[in-house]
């Protein structure tokens, strides 16, 4: 593939090469990217789009330049680099959704995972498993109980996504990193560069770790993910941490396969929903004619999303007939187009955000401390060197 | 013509020289030198140009050599994004001197027949050396390399 400056052949570059690179991230579908789909079409690309186009997908241009040969050295390198340590990992996530992950940020966690599981001192988390042989109503008062959720408070949030702060909160305070999907300071590459479907389907999964087991919400990676939405997955994915239920297991890849279903799903949803709106306040409606006021009033109260309140009423039979489910059915969420943002989140936020309490407290005490070294930090925190946004950080955290 | 490198940049940071020679940055250590500027709060003197903004760049030159330079020397590395400003100072020197070759010379007008590298860098000099400092008999620009006190 000719490399052109000014419309003029500068050099050539592997066009195998080009493939490999953007099938790293397979899933992503780079290859779709307008830049790259001209590029193969005509066989050349301007350096300029080149470069530009590198910033967006977040994979250095100068990996572009390289042979076939060196590329796979500098590949297989990266790859060692990161899988070096890591065991077999197992994840779950909410049944229902599509059947892609990023692996992009599965890659992120499981090295921020290992860099803490690699610290000396972190205990073991003794919620992991604590679930097993409990009856349901056991398994939601010792969650409510280990995590210390204060339901009374957590109902009188005005808004749904305070309720989700708090929630996270109380979570995140006994050795469980909560990490959110990012766009801002490139966390990750914008929804604009990888296809929307991705992220989508990139709903909530937990991977398995005794001491710090990592959740992560799609948060902002996936605007039809409500707060509400957040919430329910958030208990769910804390249920199946309890039940030690996996689902997938991560390839040396990163990819995920699917293992036998222990067909324990019913019993992860009445729990979550025991949790959040228990059999004992909708045991009122029994009989009651459910109107469109009663499941918005739930859905607020109870901080879930209108559908998960009409499921509940139906699994309990509180709702009876299948065609005043559907009539009850809200309209389907519309994501807010154009959201007005007055202004970008800091970097640390970003940061803090995407790689959960426990990666950002103990990854800035190793680089206050200098057990690590400048380039595994960034790894850490942005998935791949970005100078200026370190500089930044560290400046803005004092570190 | 003075072309340094990025130890050399902090050096003249970390000194607060100040710089009465013209000096260049290869495009690498150009934008590596926006995070020194920040770190150190202060911008670059005015007389630490950027090369690719001088009518002597050739980028569709430079860009085959650096492909050319980032294929043949080993110490870069795409996990930690380091050595690239040596494969970018490789492919400048080459760069330069082609241009020299192939430019008309009203370009070069007041130019040193001479490209100096100032770096106390061993791994950059080895990789000078042994691409430029051979015993070719075509080269018009000879490459020189100086340690950081002779930067004036």
């Amino acid at each position: 593939m000719q490399l052109t400056v000014n419309k003029k052949n500068a050099t050539i570059i592997d066009s195998q090469v080009v493939r490999d690179i953007l099938n790293i991230y397979a899933e992503e579908e780079l290859f779709e990217r307008p830049v790259f789909k001209d590029a193969f079409d005509n066989d050349s690309i301007e350096f300029k789009d080149l470069s530009s186009e590198s910033e967006k997908i977040l994979i250095p241009w100068q990996l572009f330049f390289l042979d076939g040969a060196n590329l796979k050295k500098d590949l297989d390198h990266i790859h060692k680099t990161r899988i070096d340590k890591v065991s077999p990992k197992l994840i779950a996530k909410r049944r229902g959704i599509g059947s892609i992950t990023s692996k992009r940020i599965i890659d992120r966690l499981i090295r921020l995972q290992n860099f803490i599981c690699a610290i000396p001192n972190i205990t073991t988390n003794t919620f992991c498993g604590s679930l097993i042989g409990k009856s349901e109503t056991d398994a939601v008062a010792h969650t409510i109980s280990y995590f210390a959720i204060d339901l009374n408070k957590f109902r009188t949030y005005k808004s749904k996504a305070s309720a989700l702060e708090y929630i996270i909160r109380q979570i995140e305070s006994k050795n469980i990193n909560i990490s959110q999907g990012v766009l801002a300071n490139k966390m990750l590459p914008a929804w604009q560069v990888v296809k929307n479907a991705i992220y989508k389907n990139t709903s909530g999964f937990v991977i398995k770790d005794d001491k710090i087991p990592f959740v992560f919400l799609p948060s902002e990676i996936n605007p039809e993910e409500t707060d509400g939405r957040q919430i329910y997955t958030l208990i769910y994915l804390i249920t199946l941490i309890g039940l030690n239920e996996y689902n997938f297991f991560i390839e040396r890849d990163f990819t995920a396969k699917a293992i036998t279903a222990k067909g324990k799903q019913a019993k992860i949803y009445r729990i979550t929903s025991d949790l959040l709106l228990p059999k004992t306040d909708t045991e009122k409606f029994r009989g009651q004619d459910i109107t469109p006021e009663i499941r918005d009033d739930l859905s607020f109260r109870y901080k879930i999303t209108p559908t998960a309140v009409l499921v509940t009423l139906r699994i309990r039979r509180i709702i009876t007939s299948k065609e005043k489910y559907e009539a009850l059915l809200p309209p389907e969420y519309v994501p807010p187009k154009n959201k007005i943002k007055t202004h970008a989140p800091s970097i640390e936020t970003s940061v803090r955000k995407f790689c959960g309490k426990y990666s950002f407290d103990l990854v800035n005490g190793a680089i206050q401390n200098g057990s690590i070294k400048n380039v595994q930090a960034q790894y850490l925190l942005f998935g791949a060197v970005n100078k200026k946004g370190y500089k930044k950080y560290r400046a803005n955290l004092k570190i | 013509m003075k072309i340094i490198d990025i130890n050399t940049l902090n050096y003249i940071f970390n000194h607060d020289l100040k710089i009465k020679e013209v000096h260049y940055l290869a495009p690498d250590i150009k934008e590596e030198s926006e995070v020194t500027e920040q770190v150190f709060g202060r911008k670059l003197s005015e007389n630490i140009k950027n090369i690719s903004s001088e009518p002597i760049f050739n980028e569709g030159i430079y860009l085959k050599n650096y492909r050319e330079m980032l294929n043949k020397y080993r110490g870069r590395s795409f996990y930690n994004m380091t050595g690239f400003g040596d494969i970018s100072i490789l492919a400048l020197l080459k760069t330069l001197k082609e241009c020299y070759q192939n430019q008309p010379r009203k370009l070069f007008k007041n130019m040193e027949e001479e490209l100096v590298v100032i770096t106390e860098d061993e791994a950059l000099k080895k990789k000078i050396e042994k691409e430029f400092n051979q015993s070719n008999i075509d080269v018009l620009w000879k490459v020189k390399i100086l340690d950081n006190s002779s930067v004036t």
